[in-house]
């Protein structure tokens, strides 16, 4: 289940991550901004997120450092579906 | 201190009138009008001791942040010229512009820590560390000097500084708040780069009307803002269409009660009327201020909001005491609705770009007698004087409210292994910036926009990416980009 969240995540974020090489595993440490997430792809990877993996993100997790890494994100969702 | 008018004048007269009012909001720290005001005149004190002098420029390459505000005012007051920059500026975008400006120091802070080396032995400030702060010496202002340059993509990609001198950006200034007329009680809702001049007025707005700026970053204008806008109680959100289509998309899929908000306004680039109506929609006490600018004079014309119904798709009037309108070829005015090149007279315009006369004379001409600003925006001027755009006269990309060539984004491209020619245009309809190469090589459309990424910001690297065994051309063999929109479909 914990490995199919993350698999389930990184299938989500790759093509959102405009600056993320083609062969390259998507690097859950790095800043996702880094990586050309932008403000409105921000908003469409929650709304996936929320559709693909089943998870409500409460409101006050809905933030900047949330979004900040892979990692950081992986942390909310389980939170979330937990 | 000072006889003439300066921009920080603004600050001094807001610290008499409200002092122990909230300025500015930034995270958890806030500030007064009046120890706004001290602290400028300390740090103004210090970059005189640091060596700035009226005329000098003092760059300023940081994250949306009160030091970066206060400083800002500082080298004003010192009588220098500010320069604030994009934080994501690449190194090379920012050693042409460190060439041009030869600046006297640089503030800087965690975000762009990296790009120190490109100052060479110039002094550099951090935000974050204890700024040098002194008594502040008087200083004979030069009135020639400018009091900030804002810095565009010129035609060609080379970066140029539109230069603002304290009298003008006066003068639009209260023209824009005869229009939108903020209120003492007001608070409004900074997510724009400081770098971009929409971002940066509304330090001006706010001292002129005695409102609280919420001083926030670009990177929460995502899936956060709303939540931002209640619990800061924002009444004014300034933005561009790329902020309000995140804002309505997460209002639909996740609504927050917004009833503060009682002003949008949109720049930049095209708002949609869809996105208006959505706005209203939404936002049923709030009123939409569609706008049009450009950075060489700032802001031509606001739309009011009891003009929505009757002017769909204008982008309003010119501002008062200023003129707009459609030129012939070489800068003949025309008469109402016909469609031409706008022009652009008043005192709001800028006073050129900072070294390049070149540039300067050819945006800026003399007709008639008349200082006339060649916009490089198409569209007409109805007989009310309502101006209708439809689009650039040359190929500039205006998109997620930058304003860039696409030569500078085809020469980058250019420089990538295996890429033998490249067309950029704007693919409107869907929001996208779009990249056309040709290669004899196999090259993955994923690799390029990687690669693009080191060397173009953010926001120029193309959405989208695809290869074509040869680009179509003109008859002078260069890439044809009306051509290319053919395959935008």
């Amino acid at each position: 289940m914990t490995n199919d969240l993350s698999t389930g995540l990184q299938d989500i974020l790759r093509p959102k991550l405009r600056f993320l090489g083609p062969h390259e595993p998507v690097p859950m440490d790095r800043n996702l901004g880094e990586l050309g997430l932008d403000s409105m792809a921000t908003i469409d990877l929650l709304m996936d997120i929320e559709s693909g993996l089943g998870v409500s993100i409460p409101d006050e997790m809905i933030t900047v450092d949330t979004f900040s890494t892979g990692d950081h994100l992986l942390e909310v969702i389980r939170k979330a579906s937990s | 201190m000072i006889s003439a008018f300066t921009l920080p004048c603004w600050l001094q007269e807001a610290a008499r009138r409200w002092p122990d009012r909230c300025w500015i909001r930034s995270g958890e720290r806030e500030v007064t009008f009046e120890a706004a005001w001290k602290q400028v005149q300390a740090l103004a004190g210090g970059l005189q001791e640091l060596g700035l002098t009226p005329g000098g420029r003092l760059i300023i390459l940081t994250e949306n942040r009160l030091e970066g505000v206060l400083l800002f005012f500082a080298a004003m007051l010192a009588g220098g010229t500010a320069v604030v920059l994009h934080p994501q500026t690449k190194p090379e975008g920012l050693r042409r512009i460190i060439d041009q400006t030869e600046p006297v120091a640089a503030v800087l802070d965690q975000s762009t820590a990296s790009l120190a080396a490109e100052f060479g032995k110039l002094p550099i400030l951090m935000a974050e560390q204890s700024l040098p702060l002194s008594e502040l010496r008087p200083v004979d202002a030069l009135p020639e000097a400018p009091a900030f340059l804002v810095f565009t993509s010129g035609s060609t990609g080379t970066p140029r500084g539109v230069m603002l001198m304290h009298e003008g950006v006066r003068f639009v200034s209260e023209a824009i708040q005869a229009r939108l007329d903020y209120r003492e009680d007001d608070h409004v809702g900074v997510f724009l780069p400081l770098s971009f001049d929409v971002g940066l007025y509304q330090l001006f707005f706010s001292l002129m009307r005695g409102c609280t700026l919420f001083l926030g970053r670009p990177e929460q204008a995502g899936p956060e803002l709303g939540r931002i806008l209640a619990t800061e109680g924002i009444t004014v959100l300034p933005a561009v269409p790329t902020l309000l289509a995140g804002l309505i998309k997460m209002q639909r899929f996740r609504p927050v009660s917004l009833p503060r908000l009682r002003a949008i306004t949109s720049t930049g680039d095209h708002l949609a009327q869809s996105h208006i109506s959505q706005l209203r929609d939404l936002f049923p006490q709030a009123s939409v201020f569609p706008m049009y600018g450009l950075t060489e004079c700032k802001r031509v014309s606001i739309l009011l909001p009891d003009e929505l119904e009757n002017k769909p798709g204008s982008v309003g009037r010119a501002l008062d005491g200023t003129e707009v309108f459609a030129m012939d070829e070489i800068g003949n005015r025309m008469p109402p609705g016909t469609k031409g090149e706008l022009g652009i007279t008043g005192p709001h315009l800028a006073a050129g770009y900072w070294r390049a006369p070149e540039e300067t004379a050819k945006r800026y001409r003399i007709i008639q007698g008349k200082r006339v600003l060649f916009s490089g925006d198409f569209g007409h001027v109805d007989d009310e004087g309502f101006i209708f755009l439809s689009g650039r006269a040359d190929f500039v990309i205006k998109h997620r409210g930058f304003r860039m060539s696409p030569a500078e984004i085809e020469e980058a491209a250019c420089t990538l292994a295996g890429v033998t020619d490249a067309g950029c245009v704007k693919d409107d309809q869907r929001d996208l910036l779009c990249l056309f190469i040709s290669s004899p090589a196999t090259l993955e459309p994923q690799a390029i926009r990687q690669e693009l990424s080191r060397i173009l910001e953010p926001a120029k690297v193309p959405d989208v990416v695809r290869i074509l065994t040869d680009l179509p051309r003109t008859a002078n063999q260069k890439v044809d980009r009306k051509a290319l929109r053919a395959f935008l479909a």
